[in-house]
């Protein structure tokens, strides 16, 4: 079904999507979600996107800071590390090259 | 439900889980602050308390090598009104300590591909050595001591 197959597409990257979304500097997880979201990804609830910024976090991807402050009890900044920047280098690569190839076949097929 | 009940609902079940007290406070801020941000319902927008509280846990596993073989690797902190209840479940999950450190920090690891049930048992003792030979004579093995406390793991197999 359509619709499970833009969940399942949005599964397997979505990694890779916040880690682009960390270039240009940290971000805490609620601004994350509207970035994804004003993307055009659609609403990436906090039930996926915390857990997935743990697991990015415990493999290194990602640094999170704590900081309390004025908006309330604090918040967790995450910030892109060496590691994180060589994982969307090298997968973001492999996914480029995986969308080329499918465009290619998609508009082969007459899909415009 | 609201976010109170659910804040609550999800330190209790993080804690069963053994993550320690900073993780749970950040964790609860984090969710406090989207949900603040968000005006979203809890449960709608994170799942029952219970299954994000182990997707959290789960996160925190890492994945390994050693002796040839593919571990996952998981440390928790606990105390001794709670640390049993705890290794009794992870056992059952596959869970096996390989050291209990300072503050009760307890080391596992478990087969990514196949767990094995572990059982645990915990004496209290000032006679280490003493008790530690009365426990290897029925077939337990010591995982790690911490204060006074020594605890011994065999497979859940050796124990049913």
């Amino acid at each position: 079904m359509p619709s499970d197959r833009r969940s399942a597409l949005l599964r397997s990257t979505l990694d890779l999507l916040v880690l682009a979304s960390l270039v240009d500097g940290e971000r805490y997880g609620y601004e994350l979600a509207q970035q994804l979201e004003a993307a055009g990804l659609g609403r990436v609830k906090g039930g996926t996107l915390y857990p997935l910024l743990a697991r990015l976090e415990a493999s290194e991807l990602v640094a999170a800071t704590w900081r309390t402050g004025e908006h309330g009890p604090g918040r967790r900044y995450y910030a892109l590390t060496p590691g994180g920047r060589e994982v969307l280098r090298d997968e973001g690569r492999g996914w480029l090259r995986l969308d080329d190839a499918v465009r290619s076949l998609l508009t082969r097929g007459g899909v415009t | 439900m609201t976010t109170e009940e659910y804040l609550t609902d999800l330190a209790v079940q993080l804690h069963a889980l053994g993550l320690d007290q900073r993780r749970i406070e950040e964790v609860l801020g984090e969710v406090d602050d989207h949900l603040v941000e968000g005006g979203d319902d809890p449960v709608t927008e994170l799942g029952p308390a219970r299954e994000y509280a182990l997707r959290i846990q789960d996160a925190a596993v890492r994945e390994g090598t050693s002796d040839g073989a593919e571990w996952q690797h998981w440390a928790f902190r606990a105390d001794a009104w709670a640390e049993m209840n705890l290794l009794e479940h992870l056992g059952r999950e596959g869970w096996e300590v390989i050291e209990v450190r300072r503050d009760a920090h307890f080391a596992c690891r478990r087969h990514a591909v196949d767990p094995q049930p572990w059982a645990y048992r915990r004496r209290a003792s000032m006679r280490p050595r003493r008790t530690g030979d009365e426990m290897e004579g029925q077939g337990w093995v010591p995982c790690g001591t911490w204060i006074v406390f020594h605890y011994f793991k065999r497979p859940l197999a050796a124990t049913a």
